[in-house]
């Protein structure tokens, strides 16, 4: 199966993508409930617009009119005016910030709770191309990529547009000659922008790179220190820390070199345009032909006219990732390799558990085939174990019982049943499975054992793992049931894990049993609490188990040799070691030589 | 507090002094350009300056802005330049500090917190150090100078009233930041979950749909979603509120200048130019007022994190090594090792776990260590290495006491392939070399031929050059033993101690490497730690350990030949080979 892993893998596409309307019109499906807010957001953010670009107006006319014609009283209205147009704008930016990032929250959830099912749906030939880390970050990070798309970008973009275009006209229609003065200097300020988002970007990408880089050796160090100086290399580990040290110590300088020229240049072209509109409209308001105030009101316009540019610059790198985030989240989406649904019901309670392989040929890759015309009659109640070498394809026979991938040639009968016809939920109810690497979920004992189900009580669950012989180590521990325990945790040993299974399999009271024994070494006590389990496990159910152990071999009713994707030999232990053949070879393999 | 940092400080304070002046300069030099502008309009309303004052103008202010461009850079260089330079300084000497450290502050630490030190405590320092320092300089400097020129120069009753309501930002910057801060710590840990969740979710996807839980895992991830929704609106009601707030309290303090300025305009108090300047000036002072919230919050946060890393830095070793060279005994009954009533328990236990235990291992011998889990079997080779100290006179090397000897003296004489030996994520050769670089290419692969690991490195297709770890080759426990074995047999060095380091390997792998052992290593001395006979049995001399006691010695044959542990354990091993043999 590692082989299959690298072909038809999605690919990790760029980290940025420019804008797209495709994807944007994908992405409005999702948007079309919010669709009313998001207008109002526009139409509040406008509002406050309006506030900010009214401001150095309002000071013009304070210096122009009001206080040339010593009108105390006109100061006093507008101030008032504007006290309570600051008031009404704090209040509906607010109202604003709010709407809008409950929207794009909203949205991202919608989006990620629709990706979550849509992803449990998948088959699992699906997981076997997909590492599970890039499905874990579609669903958190890229996600996140969005919903920082709508909150900073699209209604911002809309606003510093509005900003930017306002500003325009007002100059224009207060003085259209000042207004083209100003302006000159915007090459300038696109130039510079533009210039520095390039270059911050690569700064920032690279200080980022090298600082994940000390992280990665760090840890890498201080858990392998032990090794370190036990072979005396502190001094050349720690040359080599320092020269990582030292080589993001570099690039966060050229970083702080990239700040500390833009922001001092943009200022600088800023007091350009200023010493420009001095030499221009200086002269003019001497001749009289343009008042004082408006010469401030330009300067302070411009002043106003330069920051939308900057942010907008900006917003283009959220906008980017953004882009590329939801491409690829939507082509998991559609993704639509679903698993086959049977319609046929069936009642757990009338199954008998004869299982019936017939032709039943099996490929993950095309051309390679894994099973090849498997035919096998086991009856209702009967324990059968599987062995072969690794690699025969003893696995792939359990997946292909519990329906986790779709047949292609041949059928599996449980009943007289075709799996492919039945109902998956009805299917999978049947049949309890115990893998060899037991998966534990970070919780408590007994959810792993419930497994979440409600309809199993705490009685129901002590009771299981009493059975199987679980309950003497689960009573040790320090919270007995409700011990929360890890996936990677090491708290369990091997054979504890194996038992916990065994009482999550039983929990669910199978018609049938799949066990993959555990391979590696587990110490005489428990491997003989877990062979006394197996003993019960199989009573009064059909068992497949895919066997390591000498013991469960000898107790099974039929032996199935599997070698190659063939069935090779059928038969009692006595009668296959007699016959000399497969497994007897195989048995003096593991069982002889050591 | 800086007594950690005093040799960086010392060395590099210049710098940082000469980019607060470059920074309190232009500071002040910032300030005249309104005042510049002030005087310009008063001139120009009252119509008496000429075109070329007007020339003059331009040129002091642009001249101003030019000075300031270049100034601001290199107060950007030559301070924040030092902070990094700090950050830099003292990740080294927290990397320094911790190879000092022995296993037992490793066994009390996880990897993430002291990793929580080198990276977030060290970048809060350097903010601290940095812009920290900046903003506070800056909003001090600023906030006073242009207070005291609006007083000064325009009027000091409309300074008084305009500036009023400028505290409450810094006021609400500070605390607000500090609850902000917590706010941002949530969303995260929330994400961090969701992320754990779906990591899960995915993982156990089999288990999952072989048991038909979707169900139970959509409800499970739907209630983390909705958690995640509800931290960041907890967080966007906080923050969405901080930002309008400034700019409504500096809209008030305009409000106040509009109105009392313009009154004092019209009464001929002050001139429009006053005026003009005024309002720029409390234009300025906004930032000031934030930074000095800001500022609180940063070198709060800076202080507390320079204490955590004096703290580590504080942590001595558990004991220190010996000046004495080690020099190989010519005396042919001096042991190489002897352990002299060696007794041990781990520091904060009270069981211990070596029992006055005797050993003598003289030059060339193989020795092997045999005994049940917990034993001490692996205590005792680790006290040989001083892993932990002991008392003086329990342990000699060479016949010279441990506790005399210097680090490099005790860690060279050894080759060692501990129990959970550790393989770095570069390639095998590295791995394999450990920094020996003397050693050719042809050495390294000598060593593994004697490890039995040659031929499978060259099956990769990268052979020598297989990058191992996450980005590259997972290696079966019983290869990643074998390189190990290589490793310490690269070494040469006088004493190989293989401590359970063949429990992966199959028992035909195991008789070859230590066919290959017994003739790489003729003259040299090797302590074979194992649980199988079959690892052993060929060995000069068997130690049995048994609950820290040294209860057993002498040859395979004659342990066989008696009924203690050894023979007991031999049995059960046959018996256990007989049953799969039946």
């Amino acid at each position: 199966m590692t082989e299959t892993k690298k072909l038809g893998v999605h690919e990790e596409h760029d980290i940025e993508k420019s804008f797209d309307l495709k994807i944007m019109k994908k992405l409005s499906g999702f948007t079309k409930p919010y669709m009313k807010y998001l207008i109002l957001c526009a139409l509040l953010l406008i509002t406050v617009t309006m506030v900010d670009l009214v401001k150095p107006y309002l000071i013009k006319v304070v210096i122009d009119d009001h206080i040339k014609n010593m009108n105390k009283a006109g100061i006093f209205n507008l101030t008032m005016i504007y006290l309570g147009l600051v008031i009404a704008g704090f209040f509906i930016t607010y109202v604003q910030m709010l709407l809008l990032n409950w929207v794009s929250q909203k949205l991202v959830y919608d989006m990620r709770a629709h990706l979550f099912d849509h992803l449990l749906k998948l088959p699992l030939s699906f997981y076997d191309k997909n590492p599970v880390g890039r499905l874990v970050t579609r669903v958190t990070n890229d996600m996140k990529n969005i919903s920082d798309m709508y909150t900073d970008v699209l209604i911002n973009l809309l606003n510093d547009v509005l900003l930017l275009i306002g500003t325009l006209v007002i100059m224009l229609t207060l003085n259209w000659k000042l207004a083209l003065i100003s302006l000159c200097t915007f090459p300038l300020v696109a130039l510079s922008a533009y210039w520095f988002r390039i270059k911050a970007r690569e700064a920032h990408r690279s200080v980022k790179a090298k600082i994940a880089r000390i992280n990665a050796v760090l840890s890498e160090n201080i858990s392998g220190m032990r090794m370190i100086q036990l072979f005396n290399r502190e001094k050349e580990v720690y040359d080599e820390f320092d020269e990582i040290n030292a080589d993001h110590l570099k690039s966060s300088m050229k970083e702080i070199q990239v700040f500390g020229t833009f922001r001092p240049s943009m200022n600088l072209i800023y007091t350009l345009a200023l010493t420009l509109l001095i030499w221009y409209a200086g002269g003019k308001v001497l001749q009289g032909s343009i008042q004082l105030g408006m010469l401030f009101a330009f300067i302070n316009y411009t002043d106003q006219f330069f920051k939308p540019i900057f942010d907008l610059s900006e917003k283009f790198n959220i906008l980017q990732s953004a882009m590329a985030s939801s491409e690829r989240v939507f082509m998991l989406l559609e993704e639509n390799e679903h698993e086959a649904a049977g319609e046929v019901a069936l009642d757990k309670a009338e199954v008998t558990g004869r299982i019936q392989f017939k032709d039943v040929c099996f490929e993950y890759l095309e051309g390679e085939p894994v099973l090849k015309n498997i035919n096998l009659d086991i009856e209702a109640g009967e324990t059968v174990a599987i062995v072969g070498a690794t690699g025969s394809g003893k696995t792939t026979v359990i997946s292909l019982l519990s329906g986790l991938y779709p047949l292609k040639t041949g059928d599996i009968l449980i009943d007289g049943h075709s799996v492919t016809s039945l109902r998956k939920s009805d299917l999978r109810k049947l049949i309890g499975v115990v893998l060899q690497d037991v998966f534990l979920f970070a919780g408590q004992i007994k959810d792993n054992i419930s497994l979440g189900d409600e309809g199993i009580s705490d009685q129901n669950v002590i009771d299981t793992a009493t059975f199987v012989n679980a309950h003497t180590f689960i009573e040790k521990l320090p919270n007995q049931y409700d011990e929360t325990v890890y996936e990677r945790g090491t708290t369990l040993s091997t054979g504890q894990r194996q038992l916990l299974s065994f009482a999550r399999a039983l929990a669910y009271d199978p018609k049938i049993l799949i066990l993959d024994e555990a391979t590696s070494s587990i110490d005489t006590e428990t491997e003989h609490l877990i062979q006394d389990a197996i003993g019960k496990l199989t009573q009064n159910r059909t068992t497949i188990i895919i066997a390591h152990r000498l013991s469960t071999i000898k107790d099974a009713d039929k032996i199935v040799v599997l070698h190659k994707g063939e069935v090779r030999e059928v038969g009692s232990h006595d009668v296959l070691m007699a016959r000399g053949g497969l497994y007897y070879d195989l048995y003096r393999l593991q069982y002889q030589e050591v | 507090m800086f007594k950690h940092l005093s040799s960086f400080i010392k060395a590099h304070r210049k710098h940082t002094i000469l980019g607060l002046v470059i920074l309190v300069v232009i500071d002040a030099l910032q300030l005249v350009t309104p005042t510049l502008l002030g005087n310009l309009a008063d001139g120009l309303a009252s119509k008496s300056i000429t075109q070329t004052q007007i020339y003059g103008y331009m040129f002091w202010i642009f001249g101003i802005a030019v000075l300031v461009a270049i100034g601001r850079y290199w107060w950007r260089i030559l301070i924040n330049g030092t902070s990094r330079k700090a950050e830099y300084w003292i990740r080294n000497k927290i990397f320094a500090h911790l190879e000092t450290l022995t296993w037992q502050y490793f066994s009390q630490h996880k990897v993430g917190d002291i990793m929580a030190l080198a990276t977030n405590d060290v970048t809060a320092v350097g903010a601290a150090m940095g812009m920290g320092l900046v903003m506070l300089v800056d909003a001090v400097f600023m906030s006073i100078l242009t207070i005291i020129l609006m007083f000064v120069n325009i009027d000091p009753q409309l300074t008084l009233i305009a500036v009023l309501p400028m505290p409450f930002i810094a006021l609400l910057v500070g605390f607000g930041g500090k609850l902000l801060r917590k706010r941002f710590k949530s969303v995260q840990e929330v994400f961090s979950h969701m992320t754990d969740q779906v990591q899960e979710s995915f993982s156990g996807v089999r288990i999952i749909k072989t048991y038909t839980r979707e169900d139970h895992h959509r409800h499970l991830f739907q209630k983390t979603n909705q958690e995640n929704l509800d931290e960041n609106m907890k967080l966007v009601r906080l923050w969405g509120m901080m930002f309008p707030l400034v700019k409504t309290i500096a809209s008030i303090s305009l409000i106040i200048t509009l109105l009392y300025g313009g009154f004092m305009v019209i009464d001929q108090k002050i001139t429009v130019g006053m005026f003009i300047a005024f309002i720029s000036y409390i234009g300025m002072l906004t930032w000031p007022m934030m930074a000095i919230g800001w500022v609180v919050n940063v070198i709060e946060r800076g202080v507390a994190s320079l204490k955590r890393i004096n703290e580590f830095l504080d942590i001595e070793p558990e004991f220190t090594y010996g000046e004495a060279d080690l020099e190989k005994t010519e005396d042919p009954n001096t042991p190489v090792i002897a352990l002299k009533g060696l007794s041990f328990t781990y520091p904060d236990t009270e069981r211990p776990v070596l029992k006055n235990v005797d050993m003598r291992v003289m030059r060339g011998q193989k020795v092997g260590i045999i005994g049940r889990t917990g034993s001490g079997k692996s205590t005792l080779v680790n006290l040989m290495t001083k892993a932990w100290a002991v008392e003086n006179g329990k342990i000699f090397i060479e016949g010279q006491e441990i506790n005399q000897l210097s680090k490099t003296a005790i860690k060279t004489h050894f080759g060692f392939v501990p129990q959970d030996n550790f393989l770095f994520s570069r390639n095998i050769e590295d791995n394999i070399r450990f920094f020996e670089q003397d050693m050719t290419l042809e050495a390294v692969e000598a060593s593994a031929k004697i490890a039995n690991v040659h031929s499978e490195i060259l099956d990769f297709s990268q052979g020598y050059d297989t990058l191992l770890g996450e980005r590259g080759v997972n290696l079966s426990g019983g290869q990643k033993q074998r390189i190990g074995i290589a490793r310490a047999l690269l070494k040469r060095s006088e004493i190989i101690v293989l401590d359970d380091a063949l429990s992966a390997v199959d028992t035909k792998t195991e008789e070859s490497i230590l066919r290959h052992l017994k003739e790489a290593l003729k003259d040299r001395t090797a302590i074979i730690i194992a649980h199988r006979i079959s690892a052993i049995k060929d060995c000069d001399w068997i130690y049995v350990l048994d609950d820290g006691e040294m209860v057993e010695q002498g040859t395979h044959e004659t342990l066989c030949g008696g009924s203690g542990l050894y023979r007991h354990i031999y049995d059960r091993q046959q018996l256990e080979e007989k049953i799969a043999e039946e």
